[in-house]
């Protein structure tokens, strides 16, 4: 065979490969529904949920038990792929792309961009719609703080599921009156960590190879003296680095290192050392998430009991309390946002809800869900809360790269003590004026 | 008489039958290499031109505008000390974090040759090469915490005195060096090796009746005729060493964003390119770093290639 015919033949074969694919592709996408009606039947539809949890987490385990129920009840199948942490890249571009699925884990550390990137739908309706078998609707599950938490400017971007915030997490078997009255004020808490130093107990514990816990000290110390947004304020223009509240806070975690308070060689700790070594009862206290306690549960000496208190209060300050919503995002592209839509307001259902706070050991968004007993006060504050502000005060979403280049590596410097609060504020000021410069 | 040296032109048939010759190789040439063109355009060179695209533009990705910046993405990046920390922290792990690896190298070479269980001693040096970087900083946790095993033998054999807290941000990178000399030296032993592996017996044997310590041998004999494999593994490291990620964050763990202490250009770019935790990308800046690092890891290559040609020795 000559080449002119191989190649003729070739084409021939490559173009009828062409159109076959199409033809099955046309087949697969539009075929005519033969009963001749016009709307989709629910076997038609198959919902896709790219997951954010891994297999075998207790949030994938809910996950899985909702999708089998609601399958079960109106025979809509959920394609699930339990894609761990580093969805969020995949998502973006799948997202960006088309080719991204119907429901997509989200929170409040990421709405705004995902809402600026025109890629959520807008959930407004599911507030009014009714959780089926409960009676009452979506709306009426959630408290207002926790709708405002899991929206964007432009309203509801996300069915939240569970809440977080952070407090400071004590044992309450060895520690029983602060259930009661816990340090009410900076002063007050200062007193109690020097009492227990002087009894040769370790008061704090942290594992410092993990940037974003140091950066709790800071972090509530700024929203004590300067209020919501005034962390994320540090990364938008260097002058704010200059406001009194600023150096206030830092002093305050100056405080603690010179008070010699941490456990020794705090710096060097790798995650999760401390909260294990925490959760044994070898220190008295230690700052993070409202996760914790779930993350130790296992690991907790015999009769601990796991409890919180919320940052003290400074003269003069701001009640503000931390709420990062989480839950489930509708993809603003899908062609099946109805189902996703009434997938949700099944998942919204109090049932599925309260798995959050009894296996994964949460604070379920669900008004009516009982809060695990660790974050009972906790859950009183964000229920009462007045003033609220998201994850980091929202500084990384807004601002990534001054938060990892400047803000996160002067913070540790901070709380290692390798800097005082004064050189804190003259580098910060500096170090954003030439960032801000440059990008 | 003067003879004409214009060469006698080749007849019209035979200029012909040439080019038919030369017509056939190349069209032989077209059907071969086409796949591995489109391919190497579709999974190399396509989206090498968008990374120095995107590199002059600021971009968070998909659904967010595109603004084009011109070099400024390169400027910032020179004028940013984390950067300038990153890039010298990976020039440290390639030249002082490689010349422990060689050293590494050349010492078994010359220690191995001579040992029973040559063998099984190599095959021990490379295991850390194929142990999962997880694995690796669990290990490292359990014997680098400020409770872990380092500091408990220190206090049983009463050197408490040199107790450290080696992850934290001021010592980290000192171990992340020697982690990533353990991990890695015995993949460069290997390739070392498949060259001295060829040199003949007989050669030591002539050395030894003549006298030659260990150490001649090694810079007379093992060194020469293995010299190829060596400037291999040489180049071979230049580009890995250049790209160092994985031992960084099996040190730091994945819960944190490394110290800037610890951070190679690898890791800025990675942090870039997620926008760290809660962050957005940024993947203009992401994908300068990623040309910088890319036009360094050319010119080393190069220089080595340079520096460390020479005539092959040939044995008669």
């Amino acid at each position: 065979m000559s080449a002119r015919t191989l190649g003729r033949a070739a084409h021939v074969v490559l173009t009828a490969g062409l159109v076959t694919a199409m033809v099955a592709a046309c087949g697969t996408q539009f075929q005519e529904d033969e009963t001749g009606d016009d709307a989709a039947t629910a076997q038609d539809v198959t919902l896709t949920y790219w997951s954010a949890w891994n297999i075998g987490e207790p949030q994938q385990e809910i996950f899985e038990r909702l999708a089998a129920d609601y399958t079960d009840e109106t025979g809509i199948e959920i394609d699930v792929r339990y894609l761990g942490r580093d969805v969020t890249t995949n998502l973006i571009n799948a997202l960006g792309t088309g080719t991204g699925p119907d429901l997509f884990d989200a929170g409040t550390r990421n709405i705004l961009d995902l809402h600026e990137r025109g890629f959520v739908a807008n959930l407004d309706g599911l507030l009014d719609q009714e959780v089926p078998g409960d009676g009452g609707t979506v709306g009426e599950t959630l408290a207002p703080s926790i709708v405002a938490a899991g929206s964007s400017e432009d309203g509801l971007a996300i069915l939240p599921t569970y809440i977080t915030s952070s407090g400071i997490w004590f044992n309450a078997a060895r520690f029983p009156e602060l259930q009661e009255q816990p340090p009410a004020t900076w002063e007050d808490f200062i007193a109690l960590l020097d009492e227990l130093k002087a009894n040769g107990e370790v008061p704090l514990g942290a594992d410092g190879s993990v940037s974003g816990y140091n950066m709790f000290w800071f972090l509530q110390a700024m929203m004590r003296n300067g209020g919501p947004g005034s962390l994320r304020a540090l990364g938008e223009d260097a002058e704010n680095w200059n406001s009194d509240h600023v150096l206030a806070s830092a002093q305050m975690v100056q405080q603690l290192v010179d008070g010699g308070y941490f456990q020794q060689d705090y710096m060097g700790t790798q995650f999760p050392a401390a909260q294990v070594a925490w959760a044994n009862d070898e220190y008295a206290f230690m700052l993070n998430g409202s996760y914790m306690g779930g993350e130790t549960a296992e690991l907790q000496a015999e009769g601990f009991e796991a409890s919180t208190f919320v940052f003290p209060m400074v003269d003069g300050g701001y009640p503000t309390i931390d709420v990062t919503a989480s839950g489930l995002a509708v993809n603003a592209a899908s062609e099946n946002s109805e189902a996703a839509t009434d997938f949700l307001a099944f998942a919204a259902q109090e049932e599925y809800q309260a798995l959050y706070s009894t296996e994964a050991g949460f604070m379920a968004a669900h008004t009516a869900v009982e809060v695990p007993p660790a974050l009972g006060p906790l859950a009183e504050a964000i229920a009462a809360a007045e003033v609220t502000t998201g994850s980091n005060d929202l500084a990384p979403a807004t601002n990534p790269g001054w938060w990892s280049d400047v803000m996160n590596p002067l913070d540790d410097a901070l709380f290692s003590g390798s800097i005082s609060a004064e050189e804190f504020v003259a580098q910060g000021y500096e170090q954003t004026a030439t960032y801000l410069e440059n990008n | 008489m003067t003879e004409t040296l214009t060469p006698r032109p080749a007849s019209v048939s035979s200029r012909r039958a040439i080019r038919r010759r030369r017509r056939g190789v190349d069209r032989i040439l077209v059907v071969f290499a086409a796949p591995a063109i489109v391919l190497m355009t579709v999974v190399l060179l396509v989206p090498s031109v968008f990374t120095v695209i995107i590199s002059l533009t600021k971009w968070r990705g998909f659904g967010t505008d595109v603004a084009w910046v011109g070099l400024r993405n390169y400027v910032s990046l020179w004028q940013s000390e984390i950067f300038r920390t990153a890039m010298l922290n990976t020039l440290i792990l390639v030249f002082v974090g490689g010349a422990m690896i060689f050293a590494v190298v050349f010492f078994m070479l010359i220690g191995l040759r001579h040992m029973r269980g040559a063998g099984f001693a190599r095959s021990v040096v490379f295991v850390p090469m194929i142990i999962s970087p997880i694995a690796i900083g669990a290990a490292l946790g359990f014997l680098l915490n400020p409770n872990g095993g380092v500091n408990a033998i220190l206090a049983a054999i009463n050197l408490e005195g040199l107790r450290q807290a080696w992850l934290a941000p001021d010592f980290v990178f000192r171990m992340i060096v020697l982690g990533l000399v353990w991990s890695v030296s015995g993949y460069y032993l290997a390739i070392v090796a498949t060259g001295a592996d060829q040199i003949p017996i007989d050669l030591y044997e002539e050395a030894d009746l003549a006298g030659a310590s260990k150490w001649q041998q090694f810079w007379l004999v093992t060194l020469p005729l293995s010299w190829e494999s060596t400037s291999v593994a040489v180049v071979l490291w230049l580009i890995s060493g250049m790209k160092t990620f994985e031992i960084v964050i099996a040190f730091i763990g994945t819960q944190g964003t490394p110290p800037v202490q610890a951070r190679t250009a690898a890791v800025q770019q990675f942090l870039a390119t997620t926008g760290g935790p809660d962050g957005t990308p940024q993947l203009g800046q992401a994908s300068a770093i990623g040309i910088a690092i890319f036009a360094l890891t050319s010119v080393f290559v190069i220089l080595a290639r340079r520096i460390l040609s020479r005539d092959r020795v040939e044995l008669s």
